[in-house]
């Protein structure tokens, strides 16, 4: 039976079985019912391990399925403040490239108007033109900063009184166990689906531990991988001429990304995640609706995505 | 009773206490089966039961409890609770299980429990199942004693009841061509019977748009009315202000204001509205969406080759298709489908729509397009015996030469003599005649060759060729593999229900289990005759229909037996097909 790993990226999210039952939904709304072409599917789940508790189950996931529309997900970054000066230069750096600290011309409400011309004609994509209000795309910056950050430098942390996390060997053990599940005695293709952070978390597991097992093909979707700070943390050294995950990737790599997808700096990574020397990551363009072009849902819901993902399973 | 459980429980404490595995367990097995014997006793959760049994459309099962009910309320002193007594009513009604009201709310009303609503609930039931005098006649009682207890919440609904009753007398005296007179005077009573309420109160605007409704479509048949009717276009105006300027609307505000949009001829407004409604899905069921199709399809007769109203029309079925239990019956399949391409071609439509409905309607349309390839298959006479579907010839061998063949159950066709001797006897293949309904109901084909079977106790398979060409396009996709179970997984069966009468249905139905190469499934009406494609959600053809029935064996090694449909898996067939042919 072939299989599909979910995993999910920034900010917080509902249960576990419920984030998974609305990706699934997602998908069939795209043009893809998993259950139907009896593919089974399992979620890693890591929010637990940056969040007290879940988004409430019911919630509006329009606005608040990458934490969007809810105060605590506005990140304080006291935290930097005590952070070894290698780490310190890191978030600096990264902050800089997230470009959050730049005030708004307009007030925290403003949003761009759209862009015009050619969106792919764009080198990265840069914060002042985001068309968002301010205040969210800060917030998801400021998301995605903390959530890189603790990953790539195994940070410590404390979701809850009580309970300690060192993120990036509890994410790593949380992937690759999960994976380990998912391959056992199992026939047909596995492929592992992952979105926002978590194509950085499934990449480095792919790519960078041990016992981690091999899948039969790999897709990437609204990624950061393309951000020069997150490859170059990468442990051990990122080098871009072997940078894909042969060893664990028997297939095709799919990278799906929407040019003003906040998250999805630098969207194209063929040329950041070469095999051998070549470029043979397939970097598939979407346009999603609305202004929040980061939404996992509304990327399932593409048809391009769901078809790179039935060839993948062979369905 | 209480007792009972207590001492059950005693027990196995004192088993737990000795550490006897195999007395708790045959203790709980008594506990289990006392409480299942018992459970009318326990309202509420007989309740939770019947809902389980009516969620999984287990009809055997809810016949069951219906039956303990009954037997329980005839020993009980005191009439059962009003509110689980309501509830059960009208959860059986969203199944359309009428004839199990009847049977229950007879025994609640003999056993004390005799509130206007369970009457009400009663005699709507009768309505329902088209016993149209004897449900009057409870209402006509019922009005009365709402009258003497100044119940004006219960008068109004019967009063509705009423009306409605009289409606369906009108629309069967038209159908039959009954005398004009005889006619007219039902119309009225009708429109009397809706207008009264209405005009008593005007926060009744059920029964204000089916005063609408009826003048509307008096105007339409031509059957002048009493003078005092309100006028129709006011009517219609008032209820749609009413319901705008309502803080929290519902459900059936949504169908209300598109049916006076419709009375005022405001066909983009009316689609708005239907739009609205057929988006409150999570808040509506099967039984809605089919209620209000009917009534715009009966009353208002909307009309597919209108645009306009092809357009409602689609979206209400599309929305019927996606709820469970849905079942949409397509009587005019040439018309219907090609409306529905137009529809799906219409770019203004698809904004309309939006994205995803826009996807929910092309999903629909999917399924009225796998309609196209099924067939209805005949003796000499032009009886229907069963369904087939066409399928590309490649698609079943490489060395099958011809574009179209034909694909059936073994027990509908077959030259094997033990086929044709076993009960129900199948056809030999040069007494056969297939017709497509969707393409020209009045050409018929003949059987060249039968190029493989397989007989009922194995796959029930029948594979064969035509005569004469059959223009057709858009071969069936086919599932590789089976869906997974236990995830809410829907199965369509498309055919010619009941040998005739309707042209195709489409129904729903829960995936139960399958064990290759049978896949059972249940929709919660009949439907579907041997030799149907059973489709997929993502509609690629999964099986071939061959049996239903209450008392199917269940799968996998597991004990017992359930009402299910049975399907075998097309891909087994193929690979019995290969196997065979090389």
């Amino acid at each position: 039976m072939p299989h599909v790993t979910f995993i999910h990226g920034i900010a917080n999210k509902p249960p576990k079985e419920k984030l998974l039952e609305n990706w699934e939904a997602y998908l069939a709304q795209g043009g893809l019912d998993l259950a139907a072409g009896g593919v089974s599917t399992s979620m890693v789940y890591w929010a637990d391990v940056m969040y007290a508790e879940p988004v409430a189950p019911d919630a509006d996931f329009e606005s608040v399925e990458e934490g969007l529309g809810t105060a605590a997900t506005d990140e304080e970054l006291a935290w930097v403040e005590d952070l070894p000066a290698k780490e310190k230069a890191f978030v600096e750096s990264f902050r800089e490239k997230l470009g959050f600290d730049i005030e708004s011309p307009e007030g925290d409400h403003y949003a761009p108007p759209p862009l015009e011309g050619n969106e792919d004609e764009l080198e990265a994509l840069n914060f002042e033109a985001i068309p968002l209000p301010w205040f969210i795309k800060r917030r998801v910056m400021k998301a995605l900063l903390k959530d890189v950050h603790h990953y790539l430098f195994n940070a410590k942390f404390s979701p809850r009184p009580g309970e300690e996390y060192q993120v990036q060997d509890h994410i790593r053990r949380l992937f690759v166990d999960q994976l380990k599940q998912d391959t056992a005695n199992r026939e047909g293709p596995h492929v592992v689906v992952s979105h926002s952070m978590g194509t950085v978390i499934s990449y480095d597991c792919l790519k960078n531990v041990p016992d981690c097992p091999s899948i039969s093909a790999y897709m990437t979707v609204g990624s950061p991988l393309g951000i020069s700070e997150v490859h170059d943390n990468f442990k051990p050294n990122y080098d871009k001429r072997d940078a894909f995950p042969s060893d664990r990737v028997a297939g095709d790599w799919v990278n799906v990304y929407d040019r003003l997808d906040p998250v999805a700096f630098d969207a194209r990574i063929k040329n950041d995640y070469q095999k051998g020397g070549n470029q043979v990551v397939i970097d598939e363009k979407v346009r999603n609706s609305g202004k929040w072009r980061h939404s996992s849902y509304k990327y399932y819901g593409q048809q391009a995505l769901c078809n790179h993902l039935s060839k993948l399973l062979t369905l | 009773m209480a007792g009972n459980i207590k001492g059950l429980l005693d027990q196995i404490d004192a088993a737990a206490r000795a550490y006897d595995v195999t007395e708790i367990e045959i203790i709980s097995r008594k506990l289990v089966e006392h409480v299942r014997e018992n459970i009318a006793t326990h309202p509420k959760s007989f309740v939770k039961e019947l809902k389980i049994a009516l969620g999984t459309f287990d009809r055997p099962r809810a016949e069951e409890l219906c039956s303990k009910l009954a037997v329980h309320l005839r020993s009980r002193a005191t009439p059962y609770p009003f509110a689980e007594s309501k509830t059960i009513l009208s959860t059986l009604r969203r199944k359309r299980y009428f004839d199990l009201i009847i049977e229950v709310a007879d025994v609640l009303i003999q056993t004390g429990q005799d509130e206007p609503n369970i009457r009400r609930q009663y005699a709507q039931a009768m309505l329902d199942l088209g016993y149209i005098t004897a449900g009057l006649g409870v209402l006509q009682i019922l009005e009365q004693d709402c009258l003497e207890e100044d119940n004006d919440v219960e008068l109004a609904e019967t009063r509705g009841l009423m009306g409605r009753a009289r409606k369906q007398m009108y629309m069967d005296a038209a159908a039959d061509k009954r005398p004009g007179v005889i006619i007219r005077q039902r119309l009225e009573d009708a429109v009397s019977d809706y207008a009264g309420v209405y005009a008593a109160k005007q926060d009744h605007i059920w029964h204000g748009i089916n005063t609408v409704a009826l003048l509307e479509r008096a105007k339409r048949d031509k059957m002048p009315l009493s003078k005092g009717f309100p006028n129709a276009t006011t009517t219609a105006k008032t209820i749609l202000k009413r319901i705008t300027s309502k803080k929290k609307t519902d459900l059936w505000d949504y169908a209300t204001a598109g049916e006076a949009c419709l009375a005022l001829k405001d066909y983009p407004q009316a689609l708005e509205w239907i739009l609205k409604y057929t988006q409150e899905n999570k808040y509506a069921d099967s039984f809605e969406y089919a209620s209000t199709l009917r009534q715009f399809e009966e009353v208002w007769k909307l009309d597919d080759d209108k645009k306009e109203h092809a357009q409602i029309l689609h979206l209400l079925r599309a929305a019927l298709l996606r709820q469970e239990g849905g079942r949409v019956e397509i009587e005019n399949p040439t018309r219907n489908l090609a409306t529905a391409a137009a529809l799906e071609a219409d770019k203004q439509f698809e904004q309309i729509l939006g994205k995803e409905r826009y996807k929910t309607f092309q999903w629909y349309r999917m399924g009225l397009d796998r309609a196209a390839g099924v067939a209805q298959i005949c003796d000499r006479a032009g009886n229907g015996c069963g369904s087939g579907f066409l399928i590309r010839g490649a698609d079943v061998h490489p060395s099958i030469e011809q574009k179209w063949v034909v694909v059936t159950n073994a027990h509908v066709i077959s030259n094997d003599l033990a086929e044709q001797s076993s009960m129900p006897a199948a056809l030999p293949a040069d007494e056969v005649r297939i017709r497509f309904e969707a393409k020209d109901p009045n050409k018929e084909f003949e059987v060249d060759k039968i190029l493989f079977s397989s007989p009922r106790t194995e796959l029930d398979c029948t594979i064969l060729s035509l005569q004469s060409l059959v223009e057709h396009e858009n071969p069936y996709p086919i599932a590789k593999r089976l869906p997974l179970v236990g995830k809410n997984q829907r199965v369509y069966v498309i055919g010619h229900p009941r040998g005739g009468g309707l042209c195709y249905s489409i129904d729903d139905n829960l995936l139960l289990d399958h064990e290759k190469p049978k896949v059972h499934y249940r929709a919660p009406t009949e439907g579907g005759s041997s030799g149907s494609p059973v489709f997929n959600q993502q509609w690629d053809l999964l099986a071939l229909h061959h049996a239903g029935g209450m008392n199917m064996e269940r799968l996998n090694g597991k004990a017992g037996t359930y009402p299910a449909n049975e399907g075998l898996y097309f891909q087994n067939i193929l690979d019995a097909v290969a196997a065979k042919l090389g």
